[in-house]
């Protein structure tokens, strides 16, 4: 995980974050490869989910410094978890799916068609492209974290975190999800974080672990960091 | 159907309190839409009621001495200066509390709610002067809106419609998903303040103009109505709108051809209209299995 810092699209130097300056996660160093597959790992309340966000630029670090290749951050694309969406919006899918175009539009002026026609393509590389104008209250688990795939594509990102994309949908669709997404990371070359709790299919599609334990992080190769005996260290850190 | 020719007739008497009844109806609902999707609809009991206060105790400040505004805008400006703060700083106020997940959300509502009723009448008794003109304008008197108040509502209620028109997207996706929001660039801090902005001053002038009462149905009882009958933004705002301007229009026909209190008469059109989308709600769904 430690590689030169040239081939990282985002480091941590010296990090804590937290939330109102209580630091969940302190002295973090961190650097993730370019056209990685990062599997973040850890029980419940570990702080994945806030260390997720700090890559994401939604919770500022309280100290230390977050470097980015030419000191420029790369394109953010997010899948949050299904259930933080309220389902009350009335939204039709390709209304979801269009979001990932709002940073570009312009106010009192329509998305122009080669955003849509891009949106639609984004759809299309989920396989939901014959849904576009179904509500998206009415779909299944696995088709609602497709469409929010497609949203997070349409930010044509070079970096997609998902948070736990697969949680709550049955081994089919778990397995369906994840091929679609290794899939993507491939034809559109992207870094790639996902939180997951699920080892054995991080074994599958993962290129690295990162894995919070009691306030620590620990990294590595998936190779070295998913055998029994790393997993015994980590659990008596 | 005489009745109706009047009330279109230019010459109408009451035509602007025709007009202002038909703006509130047509664009309170588009406000109220965000009521519902970010699941604040108490606020809209809460807030006209804290509104309220602030038209008390602008009077009160005015009795005593304190004229923040020049002397021709004085009544009506400095009432509406007072509605607006309070409205804005306590929606501000609640809505972070609320999405910072503080305390008990229905316990703040509920205390604002008393709060303001309780700090309305106290403003009005500490008053030595005026205590009928100002009763009158907590409680909203639309048929005594004169040329100045028509051309204030339009004129601001208009603006509203633009900028809700104009930065659709914008409001949908900082109240749908706050953190794409961030993660595509946006200020959320900033679109939520313009957005309780908008908030504040559709109350504080719908509150002088119809009541606090009137205020939360437009903004609420249409947007709930038109989610059981619509889907996709555009269509959900269109039919709220629609459901709010022909309420207010059925509602002043009525009040007028039968001598009803007109506030009273849209809020029941109002309930027969979500009543009437239920029923339609269960029906279909009942054929769709």
């Amino acid at each position: 995980m430690q590689k030169e810092q040239s081939e990282a699209i985002i480091t941590f130097e010296k990090v804590s974050i937290g939330y109102e300056r209580d630091p969940i996660l302190q002295d973090v160093n961190l650097s993730i490869k370019r056209g990685g597959f990062v599997g973040l790992l850890g029980p419940n309340g570990s702080g994945k989910t806030t260390l997720y966000k700090t890559i994401l630029r939604i919770i500022p670090p309280l100290t230390g410094r977050i470097v980015y290749p030419g000191g420029i951050p790369p394109r953010f694309g997010y899948v949050p978890q299904r259930e933080t969406l309220d389902s009350i919006f009335p939204l039709k899918i390709k209304e979801i799916v269009l979001m990932g175009t709002y940073g570009s539009g312009k106010a009192f002026s329509p998305i122009s068609r080669s955003e849509r026609e891009w949106a639609m393509s984004c759809l299309e590389k989920v396989g939901l492209q014959d849904l576009a104008r179904k509500p998206y209250s009415e779909l299944s688990g696995g088709q609602k974290q497709r469409v929010l795939i497609a949203r997070a594509l349409t930010s044509r990102p070079d970096f997609l975190l998902l948070d736990e994309p697969t949680a709550g949908v049955d081994v089919m669709t778990e397995k369906a999800i994840l091929d679609t997404i290794s899939r993507i990371r491939q034809e559109l070359k992207l870094t790639i974080i996902m939180v997951s709790h699920h080892l054995r299919s991080m074994r599958e599609f993962a290129s690295h672990i990162i894995w919070i334990h009691e306030g620590k992080i620990v990294s590595g190769e998936v190779k070295e960091m998913l055998t029994s005996t790393k997993i015994e260290q980590i659990f008596s850190v | 159907m005489d009745t109706m020719f009047d009330m279109l007739n230019p010459g109408f008497l009451l035509r602007n309190s025709f007009y202002a009844s038909l703006i509130v109806g047509f664009i309170c609902p588009l406000v109220g839409v965000y009521f519902v999707l970010r699941r604040i609809i108490f606020l809209g009991v809460a807030v006209p009621q804290i509104s309220s206060a602030g038209i008390a105790f602008a009077f009160l400040l005015h009795t005593l001495g304190l004229h923040p505004l020049p002397h021709s805008v004085e009544e009506r400006g400095t009432a509406l200066l007072g509605s607006f703060l309070f409205t804005f700083f306590s929606i501000l106020v609640l809505a972070i509390l609320e999405r910072r997940h503080k305390g008990m959300a229905e316990g703040r509502i509920g205390v604002a709610y008393a709060l303001g009723g309780a700090a309305s009448i106290l403003f009005v008794v500490w008053n030595p002067s005026g205590e009928s003109e100002i009763l009158s304008m907590l409680r909203g008197n639309i048929i005594a809106i004169n040329n100045i108040d028509l051309l204030l509502i339009t004129g601001v209620y208009f603006s509203i419609l633009i900028v809700l028109i104009g930065f659709q997207r914008d409001f949908v996706l900082i109240s749908f998903d706050p953190d794409l929001a961030v993660t595509i660039g946006k200020n959320v801090l900033l679109w939520d303040i313009l957005l309780y902005l908008i908030i504040g001053l559709t109350i504080s002038l719908g509150v002088m103009t119809v009541g606090p009462l009137v205020i939360f149905g437009f903004l609420v009882i249409p947007p709930v109505a038109a989610r059981m009958l619509t889907f996709g933004m555009k269509p959900f705002c269109i039919v709220s709108s629609l459901i709010g301007g022909l309420s207010a229009f059925l509602g002043f026909y009525l009040s007028y051809r039968f001598d009803l209190p007109t506030g009273a008469t849209d809020v029941a059109l109002l309930c027969l209209v979500l009543f009437a989308s239920s029923i339609f709600c269960i029906v279909k769904r009942h054929f769709k299995k």
